[in-house]
């Protein structure tokens, strides 16, 4: 059991981990197009510092992340990733309490997860709009995957470093 | 010594005597030099040779030495020169862009006094941020007057897109490709009415489409279709793009056409919002 104090540090630090890795983001990831799409960090900051908590403080979490990317990313509707990333963060929480430990192969199915979620979503979304496209969403969600899937190693390493650092008793 | 030139001095003066005026006669005689200067410098010959070549090495080196030298500085300086002249290129690169832009925009201030009256020019500070939408971020926002719906063309007066989100210093706005983009449009040629509209599956192509055509409409490839101006919202007769090809729908009863915008949204570094215009009857 943390104390406060180690609590606000602990969560301190995960958002700076997941500031630095917007910064990327923003500085880096943005200006790179592969396969015809952009690296899409966001979704990673979203599950995979859930993967190493429990659910609840993990979907409080990756809602503060969901909120953070709707602020700063145009999208269909406003509220677009707050909605889409409590519910992969508590996938990937419930994911390594009950099946795969915290690691790098629970990072990949949290990433492939939140990557299928929110290009369903989208797809969803545009469908509702009446221009549904089912094939061209699920190639663009596929080719961002595919292209983001090898951060999930180094997001992986930051986050990880995070809660070693804030669980030393553990 | 003494006693020797005491003894034989005559003899010797005498002998020297003889020699040279044998030589003198020899020499008078003779076409070539003398037998003794020739093997003199038959003799010294090799050795002339031999220092003179010295000479020349050692003249060579430091002949060598200074053209480097001087070969250096003057590399230096022409690389600097070089340095010089690639940023004056650049500049002149950078001015002749400038002022090819601000050409065209002087003539279409003179072609569209109802549109250019209210113009904010705006730098883009980012392009497009995720996969899923096609946006533009520029660098003028509520502070400079712009507003939501606002129309943004380039110099040329095509239409780049409309402003979706405003800051106070910043706004974003939709490209003509991005899937919440729908405007009314009409065929420059033909003067047919229909509705230009973003679709995902064209997107990453930066293509777009022109729907809700008339049955009777008889479009080409290339056909100009620019906007309506229709209910007032947004002006008129600023170009969207070009007819790439005319496609049926599902259903097989409309047709549609695939259009190719005229602005290259990647290579955009400037853009025009047009605050407010004039409503054209």
């Amino acid at each position: 059991m943390l104390a406060r104090n180690e609590i606000i540090f602990k969560w301190a630090l995960y958002a700076l981990a997941a500031l630095v890795c917007l910064f990327v983001q923003g500085v880096v990831l943005q200006r790179v197009t592969i396969w015809g799409v952009i690296p899409f960090v966001f979704p990673l900051v979203a599950v995979i510092p859930a993967t190493f908590e429990k659910p609840t403080s993990a979907t409080i979490f990756s809602l503060c992340v969901g909120v953070v990317c709707d602020l700063v990313l145009p999208g269909t509707i406003p509220c677009f990733y707050t909605l889409v990333f409590p519910v992969v963060g508590l996938w990937a929480s419930l994911l390594s309490q009950s099946i795969l430990p915290a690691g790098f192969l629970c990072s990949l199915v949290g990433t492939a997860l939140a990557f299928f979620a929110t290009g369903l979503f989208h797809c969803l979304l545009l469908w509702a709009g009446g221009k549904a496209a089912w094939g061209a969403a699920a190639f663009v969600a596929l080719r961002e995957f595919c292209v983001t899937v090898p951060l999930t190693v180094p997001v992986t390493l930051l986050f990880r470093a995070v809660f070693r650092k804030t669980h030393l008793d553990d | 010594m003494k006693n020797f030139l005491k003894d034989h001095g005559l003899w010797i003066l005498f002998a020297a005597a003889v020699i040279s005026v044998a030589l003198a006669v020899m020499s008078f005689f003779s076409n070539t030099s003398s037998p003794l200067a020739n093997a003199a410098n038959t003799l010294a010959s090799p050795f002339r040779a031999a220092y003179t070549a010295v000479a020349d090495w050692f003249n060579d080196k430091q002949k060598y030495y200074k053209d480097y030298t001087a070969l250096e500085e003057e590399n230096a300086a022409l690389r600097k020169e070089n340095a010089e002249m690639e940023e004056t290129v650049r500049q002149a690169r950078a001015d002749r862009e400038e002022n090819k832009r601000l050409r065209e925009l002087l003539n279409l201030r003179e072609q569209r006094r109802d549109i250019t009256s209210d113009m904010e020019a705006a730098y883009i500070t980012e392009h497009s941020v995720t996969n899923w939408t096609s946006s533009l971020t520029l660098n003028k926002g509520t502070a400079h007057g712009v507003e939501n719906g606002d129309c943004v063309i380039d110099e040329t007066g095509a239409l780049v897109g409309i402003i979706s989100e405003v800051g106070y210093n910043w706004s974003t706005l939709l490209t003509l490709v991005d899937t919440d983009t729908s405007l009314g449009a009409k065929v420059f040629r033909t003067d047919d009415l229909g509705v230009v509209q973003g679709d995902f599956t064209l997107m990453g192509g930066n293509r777009l489409r022109l729907d809700y055509l008339p049955a009777d409409c008889q479009l080409l490839g290339g056909d100009l279709v620019v906007t309506s101006g229709l209910g007032g919202y947004y002006p008129s007769d600023l170009v969207i793009g070009s007819v790439v090809e005319v496609q049926m729908d599902d259903s097989g009863a409309a047709s549609y056409a695939i259009l190719e915008p005229k602005v290259d949204f990647d290579s955009l570094t400037e853009v025009f919002i047009i605050k407010s215009f004039d409503i054209v009857t």
